[in-house]
């Protein structure tokens, strides 16, 4: 006679516990003379039994308290009777769920934990997340300390920015508790250095912003440029982020990443098309002006050269501009 | 001490009061010879009891025309369909008028009545200064009264040519006319800014304008967009020549030099060693305009022209700091604020060029007039690069000029300014 084996299982996530039934009949019950004792208030004291029979298992139901289900379907209340059972198969009884299935049935593959990356190993070391938070701290004193440049007291510059300077603490905090609930594993030092580099790289991005502008004369090419940016260094270190709390598969979070960032900052763009207003009083003037000067090459043009080709510019936007009114 | 300003006091007012006494009678005079020469004239709206705007006239050349200012009538000019233009005399009687022709730069019309108006008044030559004169007008409205003062002159540092009169002009009072001793009109009531400062559109002007009305038989010019569209393009290239035809003189500027008053009709004033917060930066400023502007709607201004020269450098800052200041110094602002429907959008080129062995930065912007294609509101900002703790930035605003004419004025001022570290 081939043996049963019993998943016991209720809600929410508590784990399953398994029985091999070998001698029949088999009696489940939350009474102590049963051979599957459950411990559920809304089973019966004597609830079920389950016999053996030449061409498999069958099934009776011995109370008529909160009932049967085998499968979807619920047992006659009263009706005291053998029922055939075709194992895999569940029974439902009070709250407990039982899944039975024969002894010989496959299980599922082992799954291979995924090896964390290199990356991932030198990012969860002490000495990366304190230099890269040390970093974004120093940034942006530094940042601030220019937009005060007038102000020479850089304690109270230090003061005003103590929230800026929290950021990724508290970012990195945050998610090492979601790490802790879903990994059972804080993993601080990966979640701060993720969340130092996410700001140093956003803060940098500014100082890009204006460099590139510059080197374009362009402030349109800088915004295309940071766009693209953006679209991938988001996206990247959006899915690294999940992949830092959970065990997704890398496929997942690259989707999940690329998905989170390009919609935001399609809402961006969009938002920024949508809010240019149609007329301005004032020249929307390309207005950087920068130290550095890193012009490929510097301006050979006369002055005449020059005003020839501002004139070129302007007759061709004032013809447009002219045109798009008239229409 | 207290002593000798009474007693001054005293002497001044006396002879406040002399003259007063000796211009009352010619007042007196003046007012009951013109009184039913001046006229109400306002703009209406049919079927709304309110007034869009009203003004002042008088009878000019003819005995049924009328001289005003421009921007007095504007509203009927520019929306001919919503406005009406009326006449209201002393006497309560009212009438309608017609709009001959228009001299938008001196801010002067001319109006046709259909009945007899009365006498019609004389023009005469500017006195000299010092001389008394009587603006007649009907001062916020109110019923026609006759100002007393002093004729001051042509205005020097005006872009367009007005006398300075010391008299109180009220609103209300625009388009009437200033008349000397014997009566005849020297100059139209136009502008006034604060306590006893008015200004006095020239009387030839309105001499020149009535010659060519009168040269047409007061026939109604047909098309007042076209005239008052080529009057702004001869005006914008009359100044634009006189600037170019100038001799112009450089004044130095931290280590620059850069153009001064580049013609007599400017105003123009430094402000040096300005200094900032803590006295970490300081800054050089060199800043010409012109005093007036062209009227031609209640939100439309032509004819300004402007520019600044801002140098700035430090000692104590870092190059980063320094910048970052120089980059808050650039934020130019065009003056006039015309809405959609009179421009387009501005359009801009920026580039780079090397002047005088410099790097500069240069934003030059233009935007059409939708009435005026020719014309453009351009504007300039530049700015020296290259340098760790000093830049300088240059602004230049011109409305209501030709995209060329902007750009010779540019080009000029581009080849006068000179890297002159000493």
């Amino acid at each position: 006679m081939e043996s049963l084996i019993i998943r016991v299982s209720k809600g929410g996530r508590s784990q399953p516990v398994f029985h091999r039934a070998d001698s029949f009949p088999f009696r489940i019950g939350r009474a102590y003379d049963n051979d599957l004792i459950i411990a559920d208030e809304t089973v019966s004291a004597h609830h079920l039994e389950v016999h053996a029979s030449e061409n498999g298992f069958q099934v009776k139901s011995i109370s008529d308290e909160n009932g049967t289900w085998i499968g979807k379907e619920q047992l006659k209340e009263g009706e005291h009777e053998l029922h055939d059972l075709s194992v895999p198969t569940t029974i439902n009884i009070g709250r407990t769920h039982l899944d039975l299935h024969a002894a010989h049935s496959p299980v599922e593959p082992t799954l291979i934990i995924a090896r964390s990356s290199r990356l991932s190993e030198i990012a969860s070391t002490i000495w990366l997340a304190l230099i890269l938070t040390v970093a974004y701290m120093l940034m942006t004193f530094y940042f601030s300390y220019q937009k005060f440049s007038l102000n020479n007291d850089w304690t109270e510059i230090l003061v005003n920015r103590l929230l800026y300077f929290a950021i990724p603490i508290a970012i990195a905090t945050v998610m090492s508790f979601i790490s802790r609930v879903f990994l059972h594993s804080w993993r601080y030092f990966l979640q701060l250095s993720l969340a130092s580099f996410a700001c140093l790289v956003f803060i940098l991005t500014e100082e890009l912003n204006s460099v590139i502008s510059y080197f374009f004369t362009s402030q349109s090419a800088a915004d295309f440029l940071i766009l693209i940016f953006s679209a991938i260094f988001f996206a990247w270190i959006l899915a690294w982020q999940i992949r830092a709390i959970s065990t997704t598969s890398v496929k997942r979070a690259a989707f999940v990443g690329i998905g989170v960032a390009w919609t935001v900052l399609g809402i961006r763009t969009i938002q920024d098309i949508v809010d240019k207003p149609d007329f301005s009083t004032q020249p929307t003037m390309h207005n950087i002006v920068q130290r550095y000067d890193i012009r490929l090459s510097p301006s050979e043009e006369s002055i005449p050269e020059f005003i020839i080709d501002v004139a070129e510019d302007l007759e061709a936007a004032l013809t447009e501009e002219l045109s798009r009114d008239r229409s | 001490m207290l002593k000798k300003l009474i007693k001054f006091t005293a002497a001044f007012s006396m002879i406040l009061l002399a003259n007063f006494a000796g211009a009352q009678d010619v007042a007196e005079e003046l007012y009951s010879r013109y009184e039913s020469s001046v006229y109400r004239v306002e703009v209406v709206t049919p079927g709304v009891e309110n007034k869009a705007s009203v003004g002042t006239g008088f009878v000019i050349g003819r005995n049924d025309i009328l001289a005003s200012n421009y921007h007095v009538i504007s509203n009927v000019v520019n929306e001919p369909d919503r406005y009406q233009l009326e006449w209201e005399g002393v006497d309560g009687r009212r009438g309608p008028l017609r709009v001959l022709a228009v001299d938008v730069v001196h801010d002067l019309a001319i109006l046709q009545a259909d009945e007899p108006m009365g006498l019609p008044m004389q023009i005469g030559d500017l006195p000299e200064n010092g001389v008394s004169l009587f603006s007649l007008g009907h001062p916020l409205a109110l019923d026609l009264a006759i100002v007393s003062g002093t004729n001051n002159g042509l205005q020097e540092s005006s872009l367009y040519e007005k006398i300075l009169f010391s008299g109180n002009i009220n609103p209300g009072m625009s388009g009437g006319p200033t008349l000397d001793r014997s009566g005849q009109v020297v100059g139209i009531n136009v502008a006034t800014s604060g306590e006893a400062v008015g200004y006095l559109v020239p009387a030839t002007y309105l001499a020149e304008l009535l010659a060519e009305t009168r040269a047409t038989d007061f026939r109604p010019e047909t098309d007042l967009a076209t005239s008052i569209s080529n009057q702004l393009s001869e005006n914008q290239q009359s100044l634009v020549d006189e600037i170019l035809n100038n001799e112009w003189r450089n004044i130095s500027l931290g280590k620059l030099s850069v153009p001064g008053r580049v013609f007599d009709r400017l105003d123009c004033w430094s402000d040096n060693q300005f200094e900032e917060g803590t006295n970490r930066y300081t800054v050089n400023a060199s800043v010409c305009q012109g005093q007036d502007s062209i009227y031609l709607s209640e939100q439309l201004r032509a004819g300004a022209f402007s520019y600044e020269f801002y140098w700035l450098d430090s000692e104590q800052l870092s190059p980063s700091a320094f910048y970052q200041i120089y980059q808050r110094s650039s934020r130019s602002r065009f003056p006039s604020r015309p809405s959609e429907e009179d421009v387009g959008n501005f359009s801009c080129s920026t580039r780079f060029i090397l002047l005088s062995g410099q790097d500069f930065k240069a934003n030059i912007c233009a935007r059409p007039y939708l009435e005026y294609p020719e014309l453009t509101d351009f504007m300039v900002l530049m700015t020296l690069v290259g340098h760790d703790t000093e830049g300088v930035i240059f602004t230049m605003d011109f409305s209501t000029v030709s995209l060329e004419n902007g750009l010779a004025v540019l080009e000029k001022f581009l080849g006068a300014l000179e890297w002159n570290p000493s």
